[in-house]
């Protein structure tokens, strides 16, 4: 493929930028609504604080409750980055170019939250200067401590790596913004002239990135699941805990990305760049998860059912048919099966609506079934507690916990939408390079070259 | 205000008063502790007297307990006689909880109908010998983690945080290449 003109790439340049630092009326709302619920959980937690975990309904059963729920969510989702820029990579997929910033921003909203959420659970935040001067090294509290921060610590640089050609694009064509933005992009792009060393030095140290930051995310997550699986606990005592988790994760992962795809192609108007292509793949993609996810499932659920031991029984009939019975089939049927028939037709995969209207049921179905992994479990312990209050052996979550989840729900959602404030959200230099090496058809993007008149939001 | 309400009113104060002149009725009163023992038994004899007319308390029911780290445990339990007196005995084989080798033994007076809730408590020279600190080997369960666990998880995650240092050099050259001339 020959390069591109050089009106061409100026002006599918200026495109994305255009909506750096631009405000839409619809965003703006966004924002402030989210904004509003973070304030509510920041009051919420003030009150937590000030008053202890006894305004939650967090006891000496159900002594992990929304809040590490959460923690599970939001690590399962920090996968994405890992599947875009790692996964994706190493299987050759050119189509994933338009979308690694935004898995990206995604991976570290998650990851920076997934860090909260423990934090929120233990009630006094110093409990963690002393988890880290004095843990247990042999406790996997500790290991998914040092490992929920490694990763948050490479998910900014593989954030900031490939953002660097683009800091330069910025600070030589927006030379109309504030001073101080101006100054930081020069700061930020490190000198970058686009030499083939710098070019080498560049890809070099994405490919270090790509390679590393695979096993530390499929660490987090394992991680995660050893917290649970480690402890001799009906449902929670298998071996089938960090594949199942892991999977979860990539699962959830890869519906939220669908989801904010899909906005941001038409909030931002990029839909030359977030085609029905890139929604079709990544349909395949969670097909498949959810289907492995599913069959996982089985395993985990139906195999202890056939055998009907006497410590699961109880939780088992929790689920099946108890106090958790609707919202278990509900994550079964209307969070696995259901999307999986949608995915399963090509007309359906084909259609935004379809997939998007998927991945919510499957976005919906894990999210409650992080919940299901951890409370129904912790009702029912092997050993339990004589003579417990009835408060002690329910969990009906309080307000307080209500509010402080909504609100880091509210604040992964805004974090991601700051993020493409000063930042484009496609890596431009990387979307032309492939472009002029491989054509539009195998990156994905529709009419960028051939579309003359592209309507500017900077024009 | 109707007939009836009035009548209810009387007897709810009627029953409150009666239900505190029940609680006042119940006696004050006294635990005395006595100790001995054979070759696998502590004897307990707990007399118990009230203290207005200082006669000896029949019929009152009295639980030992030997405090522990965690909570109390129950050793025994027995009523008195009418001499005020219960007997009860409980195993020798209690460990001290102290560095002094000493176990406290509890008598309680709990929810009794003739006689307020009180307690008694004496101090006893444990039989069995204090263990000795003895540091425990190294192991995922023990205070103190195997090297092999010290080692991997160190390893591990010095190897990743030395390439993000590498990485983040590599940035650093990517910077001084931007004053470098290109052959």
């Amino acid at each position: 493929m020959e390069k591109l003109n050089p009106e061409i790439r100026n002006q599918i340049e200026n495109e994305l930028l255009g909506t750096v630092g631009r405000r839409y009326r619809q965003e703006t709302f966004w924002v402030i609504f989210l904004g509003v619920i973070c304030i509510g959980g920041t009051v919420a937690w003030i009150i937590q604080l000030r008053k202890g975990l006894g305004v939650t309904a967090m006891r000496d059963y159900v002594s992990w409750g929304l809040y590490i729920s959460l923690l599970f969510f939001f690590v399962g989702v920090s996968l994405i980055g890992a599947l875009v820029s790692c996964v994706l990579r190493m299987s050759g997929a050119k189509w994933r170019y338009p979308l690694i910033r935004i898995a990206e921003a995604v991976t570290l909203s998650a990851i920076f939250f997934a860090g909260f959420m423990p934090i929120l659970d233990m009630g006094r935040p110093e409990r963690l200067y002393f988890l880290i001067t004095n843990g247990r090294i042999q406790s996997p509290i500790l290991w998914d401590v040092v490992a929920i921060a490694t990763y948050f610590i490479g998910s900014v640089i593989y954030f900031y790596l490939p953002l660097i050609p683009d800091l330069a694009i910025m600070r030589d064509k927006l030379t109309d913004a504030p001073k101080w933005r101006r100054k930081l992009w020069r700061w930020l792009s490190m000198g970058w002239e686009d030499n083939l060393l710098q070019r080498r030095l560049l890809k070099k140290a994405m490919l270090i990135l790509c390679i590393v930051i695979l096993p530390v995310a499929i660490s987090v997550h394992t991680i995660s699941a050893w917290l649970i699986a480690f402890t001799l606990r009906p449902g929670w005592n298998s071996t089938i805990m960090g594949p199942y988790f892991v999977f979860g994760a990539l699962m959830a992962g890869t519906a939220i990305m669908i989801l904010i795809i899909a906005k941001l192609r038409h909030g931002y108007r990029l839909e030359h760049y977030l085609t029905p292509k890139h929604f079709n793949n990544l349909a395949k993609i969670l097909l498949a998860l959810t289907a492995f996810y599913l069959y996982l499932n089985i395993n985990k659920y139906g195999v202890p059912a056939y055998k009907m031991a006497k410590e699961e029984r109880a939780v088992l009939e929790d689920l099946f048919y108890g106090k958790h019975a609707f919202f278990f089939w509900f994550t079964q049927i209307a969070g696995l099966v259901i999307p999986i028939v949608i995915l399963s037709f090509k007309r359906f995969r084909q259609s935004i609506k379809w997939v998007v209207a998927a991945s919510v049921m499957v976005l919906l179905g894990a999210l409650i079934n992080r919940y299901l992994i951890v409370v129904p479990n912790m009702l029912h312990p092997f050993v339990p507690i004589q003579h417990a209050q009835h408060g002690y052996a329910t969990y009906n979550p309080t307000l307080i916990e209500w509010a402080i989840t909504a609100s880091s729900l509210a604040g992964f959602v805004l974090l991601i939408i700051l993020l493409f404030k000063p930042f484009p959200v496609i890596t431009m230099w990387e979307v032309t390079e492939e472009v002029e090496k491989r054509g539009e058809k195998e990156i994905g993007v529709e009419n960028i070259i051939t579309h003359q008149n592209i309507p500017t939001h900077a024009s | 205000m109707q007939a009836n309400k009035i009548y209810g009113i009387i007897f709810l104060s009627f029953l409150l008063t009666t239900t505190v002149a029940a609680q006042d009725e119940k006696l004050n009163g006294n635990i005395a502790l006595q100790m001995s023992s054979n070759d696998s038994m502590y004897v307990v004899a707990a007399t118990v007297t009230n203290i207005a007319t200082q006669q000896p308390a029949k019929d009152v029911e009295l639980t030992f307990y030997v405090q522990r780290t965690f909570g109390l445990m129950k050793v025994a339990d027995g009523t008195t006689d009418s001499t005020g007196i219960v007997t009860a005995e409980f195993p020798s084989d209690i460990r001290g909880h102290d560095s002094s080798n000493n176990f406290i033994l509890i008598a309680k007076v709990e929810e009794s109908d003739v006689m307020k809730d009180t307690a008694f408590q004496v101090t006893i020279q444990s039989k069995l010998p204090f263990p000795k600190d003895k540091p425990l080997p190294r192991s995922i369960a023990g205070a103190h983690a195997p090297w092999w666990l010290i080692i991997a998880f160190i390893a591990a995650v010095g190897a990743v945080w030395l390439l993000f240092v590498y990485v983040l050099y590599l940035v650093y050259r990517i910077k001084k290449a931007s004053m470098e001339v290109i052959s």
